[in-house]
């Protein structure tokens, strides 16, 4: 048998059929129809994950918790009666907030180093220390009323905390303790500078800050909260307008005390 | 025993006439326009077709080779340098989708041989008979090419069946002439000695 015969019996073969060609076809589209619906389909969920990851990640920046997002949970729910947790407890209401908001069973009134000419005008924020010291600030005399709870509002999420504190962290939470539990505004004032000398622009720095304002508040030296206060008055402080309302009121008051 | 290489994709192509009107379809491919996969379907399926049947010998394989080659053009696309002719380039890819088809057609050609002994005996027209005759010697081809090589047997089906030149063939398969002859002399001398021993 010879090939060439062969393989003229092989191009004999070659028929086109048109049902089947047009089948063919049908069934290509169909393929790269489904084809492009599962890539248009994926690429929305790639999109969809990144935009969950962006804003995951920008919101851990923009509140400094970035680290909390790595955290065991366990450790961050467990409560330590000892070390209790550094974050200011009355503005512990975010998403992440794990602990509850620490209220110190008997908070007295700080007395100002000042005698104050129009003590308690204002009565006491019943959650948290500060406004206590801001409402034992001479209040002007037009409308001692309109002074609201300073620091009852801005809610942000407690950071989760590891078990071993690295240094700077333990800083501010001695520091933090000093200033609600520890009635001692310098030993409080000395805290907060140590934290922000070792942290200067750390996770807590503008709560620290803040914090060591209203220390300085409560030791009455008034012209140097005030100028501590304006920045966060202005809105300068990260992230943007932080404290801002507060602050704004606590700059107003003391330009009037600080006149008195 | 059989062994089967694999075909590389054709990377150079040979020039041919009808590359102009090629260079817009390919430029809508390369966007990834849907409907120039149809157009080029509608230009070059029957040229497709007709090599994938001679290369594996049964129509129903041949139609998925035909499928999965237009299926995966816009994505191999992007390998055609425009060199050659698009339809050049479909066989390339076309071969590059053979190796599995070529295998469970000649699974399926050995399971029908019965069947088909069967069928030749209720044939009684001259016509019928010729196409079976025909049909007999073709099916008696691919059963020799199914102990060849892959690539040995896209050569001889592109130089002999479809008579190519080896330079085109060579743009096809992407491989130099050179190797394109040695495996076509390979391809012949193992079919003759396969056929002279069955005939």
């Amino acid at each position: 048998m010879n090939v060439d015969d062969l393989v003229g019996a092989l191009r004999a073969t070659d028929g086109d059929d048109a049902e089947l060609a047009e089948a063919t076809r049908l069934r290509v589209r169909r393929s790269l129809e489904t084809r492009s619906r599962i890539q248009h389909q994926l690429a929305g969920v790639l999109a969809a994950a990144g935009i969950l990851f962006g804003g995951t990640v920008s919101w851990a920046l923009a509140t400094g918790d970035i680290s909390a997002l790595w955290s065991p949970a366990p450790q961050a729910i467990a409560p330590s009666p000892v070390a209790a947790p550094p974050a200011p407890p009355h503005r512990s209401s975010g998403p992440a907030s794990i602990s509850p908001p620490v209220t110190p069973p008997v908070a007295p009134p700080v007395t100002p180093a000042e005698p104050s000419d129009v003590p308690a005008a204002v009565p006491p924020a019943p959650i948290a220390p500060s406004p206590v010291a801001v409402a034992a600030l001479p209040a002007p005399a037009q409308a001692p009323e309109a002074v609201p709870p300073v620091r009852a509002a801005a809610p942000r999420p407690v950071p989760m905390r590891p078990a071993a504190p690295p240094p700077v962290e333990a800083l501010y939470r001695r520091a933090h303790e000093l200033h609600f539990h520890g009635g001692d505004p310098v030993a409080a004032l000395a805290a907060w500078d140590a934290y922000l000398a070792a942290e200067p622009a750390g996770r807590f720095s503008a709560d620290a800050r803040y914090d060591r304002a209203i220390a300085l508040v409560r030791l009455g030296r008034y012209a140097e909260a005030r100028a501590a206060l304006i920045p966060f008055a202005e809105g300068k402080v990260e992230p943007a307008g932080y404290r801002q309302t507060e602050a704004e009121q606590l700059v107003a008051r003391l330009a009037h005390a600080h006149a008195r | 025993m059989r062994t089967v290489t694999a075909i590389s994709m054709p990377l150079v192509m040979p020039a041919a006439a009808d590359t102009s009107a090629d260079s817009e379809l390919v430029a809508r491919l390369r966007a990834g326009d849907r409907h120039a996969v149809e157009e080029v379907y509608l230009a070059h399926h029957t040229q497709i077709r007709g090599f994938a049947r001679r290369l594996v010998g049964d129509p129903a394989a041949a139609e998925d080779i035909v499928h999965e080659t237009f299926v995966a053009l816009p994505r191999a696309i992007r390998r055609f340098r425009g060199e050659g002719s698009l339809r050049s380039f479909l066989i390339g890819v076309a071969a590059n989708h053979s190796r599995r088809h070529i295998r469970s057609a000649m699974r399926r050609r050995r399971a029908t041989e019965r069947l088909a002994a069967h069928e030749a005996l209720q044939v009684r027209t001259v016509d019928a008979t010729d196409q079976l005759i025909t049909r007999q010697l073709a099916d008696r081809l691919w059963a020799a090419l199914d102990e060849l090589p892959l690539d040995q047997r896209v050569v001889f089906v592109l130089c002999e069946a479809e008579q190519r030149t080896s330079v085109e063939v060579a743009g096809i398969v992407g491989a130099p002439e050179g190797t394109v002859r040695t495996r076509l002399f390979h391809a012949k001398r193992k079919l003759r000695e396969m056929l002279g021993e069955a005939t």
